[in-house]
């Protein structure tokens, strides 16, 4: 049975999916435009494309990765393993993550898996026209041998792999609400209002470093912030009921606008000790990002 | 010329709470922010709280002055709405209007009873506007109370019917604190007759 698992490595941005039926349009449409890199030269059409994935999903020794960074997918690769070495194939990045090193530390954390998992040295046959036989030397690989229009590339022995985690990508586990959150429909700038599982619902907040999300209650009365006023440029939300300001990126609570409007009360009253302010805090929710899908870690009730 | 005209209803929450929303005055400009965009405090005398209330209006800010009392445990007048600033064309030039809102508790049903007393004193020509006078007063009125219930019915659906505990806690600043602990305690009990 196929695998379908995800590969991240701590401190890199990038994590690669297995790719399921919903990336097949995406590595169809890079791969024909691309396809004077690939010793296939023919068009691919969504037929011929869904033909190889059945077949793909009968090959248990072929990967096929979606490489994700910042939420967006950036690029694909993949290998499959013959009998005495590892064989890289269809790597392609994506118009909008080209020249931001994406794919080659995807490259470099699926050579530490190949190495990691399945112990056989790693190659890559490369078109002698393809450009990128520079950027394959620059991720640890070597030219072997030279064909009359393609070389063979291996990865050299002093490649330094890293530290990967392989994560079951079926199931995002019982720690998460069963919901997910489809990355690509989420739109930026905006405070983004959705139901997960058990009645709670979540501001998600696309943003610079990835997502924030918000559990969709004020700390000090219970107020529905997605009833609020977010601010992007200062990175604030304001709760609709009483106007206390929050930080989006921490969660803390930044001002109260009706201090200075009562303040010529704030001494009459012995029941009213603004000492004993409690520090409000946003109620910011862990998440895991699982191709292009997030599940939110279960908050107590 | 003298018109009245009362209002009652019944708002679906314990005396406690919907007493406790009315001195709640940190969110009259937020969740009421339709009927007011700033408010400032003019002084205070007692249980009497001046306050300007206004709006924007093409970059001016108009509005009124008006005290504002609460009698314990569940009245609370206002009167005395002058024109803020003075020189300001309005209507509280020719017409005084003083209101009186009771909270009465509705046992039977742990709910408010309410009555809103509303007396416009006007010159005779303005005698025949009276009728819309009252509707835009209604309206406003029901427009403050809908949206205080939306604010009760969602902390009652999250935190329990009678939930007062975030409004007594001693960071929590309310209008008359002293007065509405003295009477409806920490715990939101029912007024005693």
């Amino acid at each position: 049975m196929k695998q379908f698992f995800t590969l991240s490595s701590t401190g890199m941005p990038v994590i690669l999916q297995t790719i399921g039926p919903a990336d097949l349009e995406d590595l169809r449409a890079w791969k024909n435009a691309d396809k004077e890199a690939f010793f296939f030269k023919g068009l691919i059409t969504p037929e011929g494309q869904k033909q190889w994935f059945d077949g793909y999903l009968t090959r248990p020794g072929d990967f096929m990765f979606a490489v994700w960074a910042q939420g967006i997918k950036v690029g694909c690769m993949g290998f499959r393993i013959l009998d005495d070495a590892a064989d890289c194939y269809n790597i392609i990045g994506a118009p909008q993550g080209r020249g931001k090193g994406y794919l080659g530390q995807a490259m470099r954390l699926m050579c530490s898996f190949i190495q990691g998992e399945h112990s056989k040295s790693v190659g890559c046959l490369v078109l002698l026209s393809n450009p990128a036989i520079s950027w394959y030397e620059k991720c640890g690989f070597r030219v072997a041998a030279k064909k009359s229009d393609h070389c063979k590339m291996e990865l050299d022995a002093a490649f330094k792999p890293c530290v990967y985690m392989k994560e079951d990508a079926s199931d995002p586990g019982p720690e998460f609400y069963s919901t997910p959150i489809e990355m690509e429909s989420l739109r930026p700038n905006v405070v983004n209002c959705l139901h997960l599982d058990e009645g709670v619902e979540v501001l998600v907040l696309p943003m610079k470093g990835g997502l924030k999300i918000i559990r969709d209650l004020c700390v000090h009365m219970g107020a529905p912030l997605s009833a609020g006023h977010f601010c992007a440029a200062k990175a604030t939300l304001q709760c609709p009921w009483h106007g206390y300001v929050f930080s989006v990126d921490t969660g803390d609570f930044q001002r109260n606008p009706n201090d200075e409007i009562f303040a010529p009360l704030k001494s009459l009253y012995a029941s009213y000790k603004p000492e004993k302010k409690p520090k409000y805090r946003l109620q910011m929710l862990p998440y895991k990002v699982m191709g292009n899908q997030a599940y939110v870690r279960r908050v107590a009730a | 010329m003298k018109h009245a005209f009362t209002v009652t209803g019944n708002l679906d929450a314990p005396v406690a709470v919907t007493v406790a929303a009315y001195l709640d005055c940190e969110h009259y400009i937020h969740l009421h922010k339709s009927l007011t965009d700033s408010l400032e405090i003019m002084g205070v005398k007692g249980r009497v709280i001046t306050v300007r209330q206004s709006w924007k209006w093409f970059g001016l800010k108009l509005g009124h002055f008006k005290d504002c009392e609460y009698i314990p445990p569940c009245e609370f007048k206002i009167s005395n709405v002058m024109p803020a600033p003075w020189w300001l064309p309005s209507i509280h030039h020719f017409v005084s209007i003083d209101t009186y809102l009771t909270y009465i508790e509705n046992k039977e049903t742990d709910s408010t009873d309410f009555r809103f007393d509303v007396e416009l004193d006007m010159p005779f020509w303005l005698y025949p506007l009276r009728g819309f006078m009252q509707g835009l007063i209604e309206k406003m009125h029901v427009r403050q109370n809908v949206e205080d219930m939306e604010l009760i019915k969602r902390r009652e659906k999250l935190f329990g019917r009678g939930n007062i505990s975030p409004y007594v806690a001693e960071h929590h600043f309310m209008y008359h604190k002293d007065e509405y602990v003295k009477h409806f305690g920490k715990a939101g009990r029912a007024v005693r007759a």
